[in-house]
C-alpha cells in the first residue's frame, strides 16, 4: 500500500507555485514536528522574502539609474562592464552592446593607459576614488571631458564590483568660457562705451567753444556745424547700436509667423535713404510663400545689420556694386545666403569680424557694433552663421535659423 | 538574574545570559522590538556573551532577522552569540541567518550545550 502523502509536501508545492508567479507573501506551512519537510517549508519561506526583497530592490535600483544625470557604470571584480545607464550611452555615442562585458580600457583611448594603471592600484588601496579628471572616448575618435568617482561594491563584507560615475565636464567647460566671454564683453562694452560717446561729446563741445569765443563767418561757422553734425551722428549711431544690443538681450523672445520676403523686401525699402544705397543693386531670389516661425523683429535686425554693412563697405572703384540675397527653407528652417562684390576682409579682420565695438577700418564711420549685433541675435534664435571673406572679392554670409513653432 | 517575558526566559549565569525561547513562535518585528527593548531595561548597560538554547522557532520574518541582528539594535550589548542546533528547521534559520547577515559579533552554532559554554566563556 502506498505510503500516504504528507500534505505538507503539496503545501509547500502550491507556495513554490505562487512564488514563481511573483506572489511572494504565500508562505508554506512549518508544522510542530520541526522535521526535514518543515526544515523545507521554513527555508522556501525565508528565500521567498529574500526574493521578494530582491525584486523590489531591483526595480528600486532601475528606478534610480535611471533618473541619475550623471554617467553610471558597473564593473564586476575582473573591472569589466556589467551595467551602464541611459547617460553612457548617450554621452558616448555608443549602443549599451557598445560597453557589456568590456574592460575598463574600452571607455578610453590608448594613451590612457598609465591613468588607467593608477585607477586600478588606486582601488585595490583604498574603497573609494574621487573626482579624477580625464577624458572618454566618444564615437568617432572624439573624446568628452569627465571627472570621475569610483567606489568598491560590497555584499556583507566581499567585494563584488566597483561603480563609477562620471560627470560631464564639456558642459561645465562650456558654460564657463560662455561667462568668461561675456565678462570680458562686458568689460569692453564699459571701456568703449566711455571712449566712443566721450570722443563725439568731446568735440562737439570743442567745436561749440570755439564758435563761443571766436568770431566766425558764415562759411566757417557752417563748416563748424558741419563737424558738429558729423559728431553727433556718430554719437548717435552708437547709441542706437547699444540700444539694439540691450533690447535683444531683455527682451523676452516673442515669435510669430511672417513672410520671410516680405519682411527682406521691407528691410531693402527702409535703406532707400542709406547713403550710397543708390550705387549699390540689391536681388532677392527668394519662394514667396516661405513662412516661417521666429522673433520677427531680430530677424530684421539681422538684415538690417548685413544689408548695411554690404552698402558702407562696397567697392568705389566697382562699375556694378551688387548684394544677393537667396532664402529657402532647410532642416526646418530657413537657410538664407548674403552675398556682397565689396571690399571684403582679410583674415586678421575677419578673425575679428563679430567682436563687440571692432571697426576693420579705421576711417569708418560705424559703431563697430553691427556685426556683434547679427551674431548675437542669431545666436538667440539657436541659429549657425558662417562667414567667408577676401579683400576686393567680397563677402559671403550663410546663415540658418530653426523655426521657433514649439515655441 | 532572570527575565522572563511572553517570548522567552533570560537567566544570567556565570556571566553568560542563557535564552529559551517559548515553542512555536512566529516572531516578527514588533516581537522582536519588544524582546531587545526588555532585555536592554532589564540587564541595562551590562555587556554578556547569549546562549539561545533550543528555540523551536517556526520563523523569524526578514525584517525581526534584520532587527535581530543588527550590531546596534538587536546585538546591543552582547559580546558574543551562540546558538544550540536542535531540529532541521533551526538548522536553517540558522544558516540563513549567519550567511544573510552575518553578525559582527562572534557567532557559532553547536549541538551540544556544553561546548557552546566552553566558547561562549572565553568571550566573558
Amino acid at each position: 500500500m502506498p505510503k500516504q502523502r504528507d500534505k505538507r509536501i503539496d503545501a509547500i508545492n502550491r507556495a513554490l507555485l505562487e512564488i514563481a508567479e511573483g506572489n511572494f507573501r504565500h508562505l508554506a506551512p512549518v508544522s510542530d514536528n520541526f522535521d526535514d519537510i518543515d526544515a523545507i517549508a521554513s527555508g522556501v519561506n525565508m528565500l521567498s522574502e529574500e526574493l521578494r526583497d530582491t525584486v523590489i530592490s531591483r526595480n528600486y535600483l532601475n528606478s534610480i539609474l535611471r533618473g541619475i544625470v550623471d554617467m553610471l557604470i558597473i564593473f564586476d571584480t575582473d573591472l569589466r562592464i556589467k551595467q551602464v545607464n541611459q547617460k553612457v550611452c548617450e554621452l558616448l555615442a555608443q549602443p549599451e552592446s557598445h560597453f557589456l562585458n568590456q574592460p575598463l580600457d574600452t571607455l578610453f583611448d590608448g594613451r590612457k593607459a598609465k591613468f588607467i594603471k593608477t585607477l586600478k592600484d588606486s582601488l585595490l588601496k583604498k574603497e573609494q576614488v574621487y573626482n579624477l579628471e580625464t577624458r572618454f572616448k566618444t564615437a568617432g575618435s572624439g573624446r568628452l571631458p569627465v571627472t570621475v568617482s569610483l567606489s568598491t561594491l560590497r555584499n556583507n563584507r566581499e567585494c563584488i564590483g566597483y561603480v563609477l560615475i562620471a560627470k560631464d565636464l564639456k558642459q561645465i567647460q562650456l558654460t564657463s568660457d560662455a561667462l568668461r566671454q561675456k565678462n570680458d564683453e562686458l568689460k569692453t562694452l564699459v571701456y568703449r562705451v566711455s571712449h566712443d560717446l566721450k570722443g563725439p561729446l568731446a568735440s562737439m563741445q570743442g567745436l561749440l567753444q570755439v564758435i563761443e569765443q571766436t568770431e566766425t563767418d558764415l562759411p566757417t561757422l557752417n563748416y563748424y556745424i558741419s563737424l558738429i553734425k558729423q559728431s553727433a551722428d556718430k554719437l548717435h549711431s552708437t547709441l542706437m547700436g547699444l540700444l539694439e544690443i540691450g533690447i535683444a538681450d531683455r527682451t523676452k523672445l516673442d515669435v510669430q509667423k511672417f513672410d520671410v520676403a516680405d519682411c527682406i523686401y521691407d528691410v531693402i525699402n527702409s535703406l532707400s535713404n542709406y547713403p550710397n544705397r543708390e550705387k549699390v543693386e540689391i536681388t532677392l531670389e527668394a519662394n514667396t510663400s516661405v513662412r516661417f516661425t521666429s522673433s520677427e523683429k531680430l530677424f530684421r535686425s539681422i538684415f538690417q545689420n548685413l544689408v548695411e554693412n554690404s552698402i558702407k563697405y562696397h567697392r568705389y572703384r566697382n562699375n556694378t556694386p551688387y548684394i544677393k540675397i537667396n532664402a529657402k527653407p532647410w532642416r526646418g528652417g530657413i537657410d538664407i545666403m548674403v552675398k556682397d562684390n565689396g571690399a571684403g576682409m582679410n583674415k586678421a579682420v575677419l578673425d575679428r569680424a563679430f567682436d563687440m565695438f571692432y571697426r576693420g577700418n579705421h576711417t569708418s564711420s560705424g559703431s563697430g557694433l553691427g556685426l556683434f549685433i547679427v551674431k548675437s541675435n542669431i545666436e538667440k534664435l539657436g541659429g549657425e552663421l558662417k562667414i567667408k571673406s577676401k579683400p576686393n572679392q567680397g563677402t559671403e554670409v550663410k546663415l540658418y535659423l530653426p523655426s521657433l513653432d514649439k515655441f | 538574574m532572570q527575565l522572563i517575558n511572553r517570548y522567552c526566559t533570560a537567566t544570567l549565569t556565570d556571566g553568560i545570559v542563557h535564552v529559551q525561547y517559548r515553542p512555536f513562535l512566529h516572531i516578527t518585528l514588533e516581537d522582536a522590538q519588544f524582546i531587545v527593548e526588555d532585555r536592554i531595561r532589564f540587564f541595562k548597560d551590562l555587556r554578556f556573551p547569549v546562549l539561545i538554547k533550543e528555540a523551536k522557532i517556526k520563523s523569524i520574518d526578514k525584517a525581526a532577522r534584520h532587527f535581530l541582528f543588527d550590531t546596534q539594535l538587536g546585538l546591543k550589548n552582547i559580546n558574543a552569540i551562540a546558538f544550540i542546533e536542535s531540529n532541521k528547521v533551526d538548522r536553517m534559520i540558522l544558516k540563513m541567518i549567519f550567511h544573510q547577515y552575518t553578525p559582527s559579533i562572534p557567532h557559532n552554532s553547536f549541538q551540544s550545550e556544553a561546548k557552546a559554554l566552553v566558547w561562549l566563556a572565553q568571550h566573558r
